[in-house]
């Protein structure tokens, strides 16, 4: 597995993240080495295998439908960096 | 005042309950130490002085009137991670992204000791969003060693192992606390996987991380976990299942030795030997120790990096400028709040974190369901091997860290030094780690035990009969300074 700039490309897209010049030029050579380890991972046999999403099986959880107190919308709203009463302001979305 | 500095968090608790020391005494001692460590140690990123001695005065009110609700540990001054959300106290997650953060909530793990009359010093230094090798990524600066200060350390850790605090909860999701704690000279105790709830601590790894526990030995980090297990309804991923902790006796506890592991590339002679050397130790005390091997040992590390960087560049993408956190206020359109909000709040090794996670989840080489099959493939390998032995002994780190000087990449650095501490991580098994000596650099040496799933008791056991054989020092004292 290498990283071309290619693919640097749309990881960067996929993860909203734009790298500096200085670290688009170290960052291949310095993922090479786990890149060749991951190789080794994918050549494992694991036919039949499912796989485990984490350590142990996890069970759904259910309650009441019932009304129950939310954390109160002041305490929420108090956080985000632009709000317009009790919005969360943001960029135009949709010309 | 009393000079508490070579108590164990359990025996300070004792004093405190028969009233032979105060809550307050016990905070100023802590804050008087902080005073003249903290300009070396920088294991603090908040320190909440005027809250602590309030606090202190509540909970000695409580103690005088006999209050039959208070844990062993009432009174106990400790310290928590800057992972653990605390209501309207700022939580960074060791990360710019969130420097001005004030959870509207608090964590179970913090409601819960402080229900025991725990008292809070303040929140303690970590790597950026609990991922790094031993807390040199933290944002704000790392925490340093008090043994020696080129060595960064988790904050929790540098907290207990400088005296500064009685004990520490931090996060364990890539081994930084174990490793930190194995070069501090002090304990650490990971729990099984699902055991400790995690709502209310800053996302990392979801499947890999759990609340771990930093003490002066491990009886103290034992009492600690007593508190904080158990079922809570706003983690769906606590266990029902009844942790297995009542102490067992030593005879006849068998202990595996991977053989892999000790004789890896790169092994650094003084560590496997004085490792070694604890585990004669241990067969002197009633173990007994066999060579086992591991399953698929070679994917282990892989598979469990895959995981970390998958999830991680998952949770950390509700980090998009919009609803907490830093947000870039001269951007244009949507996008560009995302990237730029994203790009200069988030660091360097993070970056690294999310773009390999979007790799391996998206690609179709597809290396993050693959890992997923490797864990259920070692799971299984283990369950077998718990069959034939309680635990597994190993080293904690392969060789020490290199120090912060040397500038090394955080990122490969990271994942040579989780060699022997991912495997719990994976596969969410409970390990504990205990000082065993010193390397010929200077600083401290630990062995790590690793058992099966709630299988605490058995860790304890074997933890606590080496720890009370050996006459150990407790705190490193005025190393230094």
């Amino acid at each position: 597995m290498k990283i071309e700039d290619e693919l640097l490309e749309r990881l960067q897209e996929y993860s909203r993240i734009q790298l500096t010049k200085q670290e688009l030029e170290i960052f291949p050579a310095e993922v090479g080495p786990i890149l060749a380890e991951m190789d080794k991972l994918m050549s494992q046999k694991t036919d039949g295998v499912r796989g485990m999403g984490s350590p142990r099986v996890c069970f759904n959880v259910f309650r009441e439908d019932v009304v129950e107190p939310s954390t109160a919308s002041n305490a929420i709203l108090k956080e985000a960096p632009a709000r317009q009463g009790r919005h969360i302001r943001v960029p135009k979305a949709v010309e | 005042m009393k000079n508490l500095e070579n108590l164990t968090a359990l025996e300070l608790g004792e004093l405190i309950r028969r009233r032979a020391v105060s809550c307050e005494e016990a905070v100023h001692h802590c804050l008087e130490l902080m005073e003249r460590r903290e300009p070396r140690l920088s294991a603090f990123l908040e320190i909440s002085r005027e809250k602590a001695l309030s606090d202190a005065k509540e909970m000695q009110k409580r103690v005088d009137a006999g209050d039959q609700t208070l844990s062993p540990l009432a009174g106990v001054p400790m310290a928590l991670s800057d992972s653990i959300c605390i209501r309207d106290l700022k939580t960074t997650g060791g990360s710019r992204m969130l420097q001005n953060f004030h959870p509207p909530y608090s964590a179970t793990v913090w409601e819960r000791l402080k229900t025991g009359g725990a008292v809070l010093l303040g929140k303690t230094a970590l790597d950026e969003f609990g991922m790094g090798v031993s807390g040199e990524t933290c944002a704000f600066g790392p925490a340093r060693n008090v043994w020696d200060n080129r060595w960064a350390l988790d904050g929790s850790v540098a907290a207990v192992a400088g005296g500064e605090a009685f004990y520490a909860l931090g996060s364990d999701g890539t081994g930084a606390l174990r490793r930190s704690a194995a070069m501090a000279g002090v304990s650490s105790l990971r729990p099984t996987w699902g055991t400790v709830s995690r709502y209310g601590v800053v996302s990392g790894t979801s499947s890999l991380e759990q609340v771990g526990v930093v003490g002066r030995t491990i009886s103290d980090c034992a009492q600690v976990l007593a508190l904080i297990r158990g079922r809570d309804h706003r983690d769906s991923t606590t266990s029902q299942v009844q942790l297995a902790d009542e102490r067992s006796s030593m005879q006849g506890m068998k202990i595996g030795l991977p053989d892999c592991y000790f004789h890896q590339e790169g092994m650094d002679p003084c560590i496997k030997e004085r490792v070694l050397s604890a585990a004669k130790q241990l067969e002197g005390l009633g173990a007994v120790l066999f060579p086992v091997e591991l399953p698929i040992v070679d994917l282990i590390l892989p598979a469990y990096f895959a995981i970390a960087c998958g999830e991680a560049s998952s949770n950390l993408a509700r980090y998009d400028g919009i609803r907490y956190g830093y947000s870039a206020n001269d951007v244009e359109n949507l996008q560009e709040l995302y990237i730029q909000s994203r790009s200069r709040a988030l660091g360097n090794q993070i970056k690294k974190y999310i773009l390999l996670g979007n790799l391996f989840l998206s690609e179709k080489e597809n290396c993050y369901n693959k890992a997923l099959q490797v864990r259920e493939l070692v799971v299984q390998g283990l369950d077998n091997l718990f069959d034939r032995c309680d635990m597994i002994l190993s080293p904690v780190v392969p060789s020490i860290p290199l120090p912060m000087e040397e500038k090394p990449s955080q990122l490969l650095e990271c994942y040579r030094q989780s060699a022997f501490t991912a495997l719990a991580n994976l596969a969410g098994l409970p390990a504990v780690t205990v000082p065993c000596g010193y390397h010929s650099e200077g600083l401290p040496i630990s062995f790590q035990l690793m058992g099966k799933p709630y299988g605490e008791g058995k860790l304890l056991t074997v933890a606590e009969t080496y720890q009370q054989s050996i006459g150990f020092s407790k705190t490193p004292g005025e190393v230094g300074a």
